[in-house]
């Protein structure tokens, strides 16, 4: 059995057992007081925002022999940190020595800065199973919010637990879904050891590349590799429901759209034409693509019912047209166009009509994607110093702010909750995956092997959506 | 140097030198003013179109099909397209940042190019646009595609049945060259012609 299988039977499971822990109530109570409830208190300019302070303590291992070798704070740590929203406090600066169950000294904990206080504790239950129970403290009330816990059948399971937590602790606090359970998918290239010619000519032909599709768990965890070719895979881009990827594929020599069923395998060429196939991006219905055409001369954004097979062009101008994105309303699709000299970002009603320009913040603002309820737009922007770094536009206040420093960001993608992204960047050499939290905090590198961070070729990296 | 070996193909040494000497056409960017003042002495050539000869006999081994471009000779004959002395082996037409504008300097390659495909109709053309790394994959893509389309339409121009030529742009997935300077830049910005049979 694979990991997907085995990990969505384990979520189902341990959803059902939340609905029966009734400790919501807390989160609202709580958050009324002195929590960042409200999406729009995150919206500040750089160094306003001060992330909530925790303390999440490490959990006691309650077994007999070796402890399992997931370090389940420091998972939950490192996940609510990357969100922007928390900074968790570093175990080094503990004032005292928690212990799970106990009476918790709260003045101590308030000496530390903390808000709010994580104690946990893991018991081996079943033959090779665990239940790893967590107490949720407000600190400044000197209150318990929530004890809960996570059964798991399997010890393997233990990080997928530890990331279940960390979203529950998230979404007692904000209010909103936490994502540290969700899944990511992204194109790795490297070179393929197997291709590569050894002796003979004597040429020295380059080893071919390989390219991956690959999707994983949203720290990177669980790599799996859903699709490889010897030429170039881009674009991937989950559909709203129903797990399906939506990519480019040049195999054959051209490119063409495919739509690939995660759990399955199974795959779908899209109708394709002559020239660029590119770029798709699924309406909010999961209906229609946008794409890339250039049959008629130049790349032009189209749409393209996926049932009937019927298109319409939306885009005329001589020029490049591309990377269109679905406005989450439904009713626009936004593309860069470098028809006003630069690259710009532009929108068209979905039937059609005036093109409306968006961007006029220096000479390079492209590739456009919204965060899910629609405020935010987050898309590559060239700064003054020929930096390309992630810029994020409140469509409300029209402010925009610069969110990474580049030298060569790009491929932004929202979190399903909209309060992170994620992005590829230039690491040293290659290019690397990486999270920033969408007030510009927290940018940290993803483990694209699992474990480690390694730098590679990782390229177009998609949020998956909440399930 | 490679400025040099250019103006020397462009402007018939090539053809008088035939098989003896090795002058290697390196198709390398060519963007500085060296390569400016050869596009100039270049047009002053096309003026003086009615007063060129037409194939001056020291020829080497490219007998069969020959035309000649500009004081060029170049074969039409399939088993010499991949001779380097031949200007049909010149297969890489170089671009300008983020420009989609086939320089003067390639007119006379891409319309050696057209006169294959016109004498040889079983070949065709896949033109593949690649870019270099800067800005991002989806717009390289349509900029490759913009720069395979610019090489196709000369072609169109120059009579060449479109049946006979496809375009393909990779953007910034086939990097040749993968330094970050501003060279190794220039010669990822490019178009490239793949010869196959129909």
């Amino acid at each position: 059995m694979n990991n997907w299988t085995r990990m969505n039977r384990w979520t189902r499971k341990i959803k059902s057992s939340f609905i029966a822990v009734p400790v919501l109530l807390g989160a609202v109570l709580f958050g009324a007081a002195n929590v960042v409830a409200e999406p729009v208190s995150i919206t500040i300019t750089e160094g306003l925002y001060s992330p909530h302070p925790i303390a999440v303590a490490p959990f006691v291992w309650e077994g007999i022999g070796k402890r399992p070798t997931v370090d389940v704070a420091a998972v939950i740590s490192e996940d609510l940190k990357r969100s922007g929203v928390f900074a968790p406090i570093s175990q080094k600066e503990f004032l005292n020595d928690p212990t799970f169950g106990g009476g918790v000294r709260f003045k101590v904990w308030r000496t530390m800065g903390a808000d709010s206080l994580v104690l946990g504790r893991i018991i081996p239950e079943g033959k090779n199973g665990l239940r790893i129970e967590f107490d949720l403290f407000d600190v400044y009330k000197g209150k318990l919010l929530s004890d809960s816990y996570v059964p798991i059948a399997d010890r393997s399971l233990l990080r997928n637990a530890s990331h279940h937590i960390a979203d529950y602790i998230y979404e007692t606090i904000t209010g909103r879904r936490g994502v540290f359970n969700t899944q990511i998918a992204y194109v790795k290239a490297s070179q393929d050891k197997k291709g590569s010619t050894k002796g003979g000519s004597g040429k020295g032909k380059p080893a071919k590349k390989l390219y991956e599709l690959i999707v994983a768990d949203a720290d990177g965890g669980y790599p799996q590799t859903i699709m490889s070719s010897r030429d170039p895979l881009m674009s991937p881009v989950w559909s709203p429901k129903n797990r399906k990827i939506a990519y480019v594929s040049f195999e054959g020599g051209k490119s063409q759209i495919y739509v690939q069923s995660v759990e399955t395998g199974e795959r779908k060429k899209i109708r394709s034409f002559d020239g660029v196939n590119g770029a798709p991006a699924w309406s909010p219905d999961g209906k229609t693509l946008a794409l890339v055409l250039s049959k008629d001369g130049d790349p032009e954004i189209y749409l393209l019912n996926i049932a009937s097979d019927q298109l319409l062009r939306l885009t005329f101008s001589r020029g490049i047209d591309t990377e269109p994105v679905w406005t989450p309303d439904g009713r626009f699709v936004v593309f860069t166009s470098d028809r006003g000299g630069t690259p710009q970002l532009y929108r068209v009603p979905v039937t059609g009509g005036k093109v409306k320009r968006l961007t006029y913040e220096g000479r390079y603002n492209s590739r456009a994607v919204f965060s899910p309820e629609g405020r935010y737009m987050a898309f590559v922007h060239r700064d003054e110093q020929n930096r390309y770094r992630i810029a994020v536009k409140d469509m409300h206040t029209e402010e925009m702010q610069l969110v990474t420093d580049g030298p060569l960001d790009e491929a932004p993608s929202f979190s399903p909750n909209g309060d992170m992204i994620l992005f590829a960047a230039k690491g040293k050499e290659k290019m690397v995956l990486k999270t920033v939290g969408r007030n510009g905090l927290a940018e940290t590198s993803i483990f694209t092997d699992g474990t480690k961070m390694i730098e590679g070729d990782f390229r177009q990296p998609s949020w998956a959506p909440f399930e | 140097m490679k400025n040099l070996a250019i103006s020397a193909i462009l402007f018939g040494v090539f053809a008088l030198s035939g098989c003896g000497e090795s002058v290697k056409p390196e198709p390398a960017p060519v963007e500085d003013v060296d390569s400016e003042e050869a596009d100039q002495d270049q047009n002053d050539s096309d003026e003086e179109e009615g007063a060129r000869a037409y194939g001056t006999g020291a020829r080497g081994k490219i007998t069969s099909v020959n035309r000649e471009i500009n004081g060029v000779s170049y074969s039409l004959d399939p088993e010499d397209m991949d001779d380097p002395e031949n200007l049909i082996s010149q297969r890489v037409i170089y671009f300008e940042f983020d420009s989609s504008q086939v320089g003067e300097k390639y007119k006379d390659i891409i319309m050696a190019h057209s006169e294959f495909l016109l004498e040889n109709e079983d070949y065709k053309i896949t033109i593949e646009g690649h870019t270099d790394e800067k800005g991002t994959r989806e717009y390289n893509i349509g900029l490759g595609d913009r720069r395979a389309g610019a090489v196709k339409q000369i072609m169109e121009l120059n009579g060449v049945d479109p049946q006979q030529l496809a375009t393909v742009s990779y953007g910034e997935e086939k990097l040749i060259n993968l330094e970050q300077t501003e060279a190794a830049q220039t010669q990822n910005r490019r178009a490239v012609l793949v010869y196959s049979k129909k």
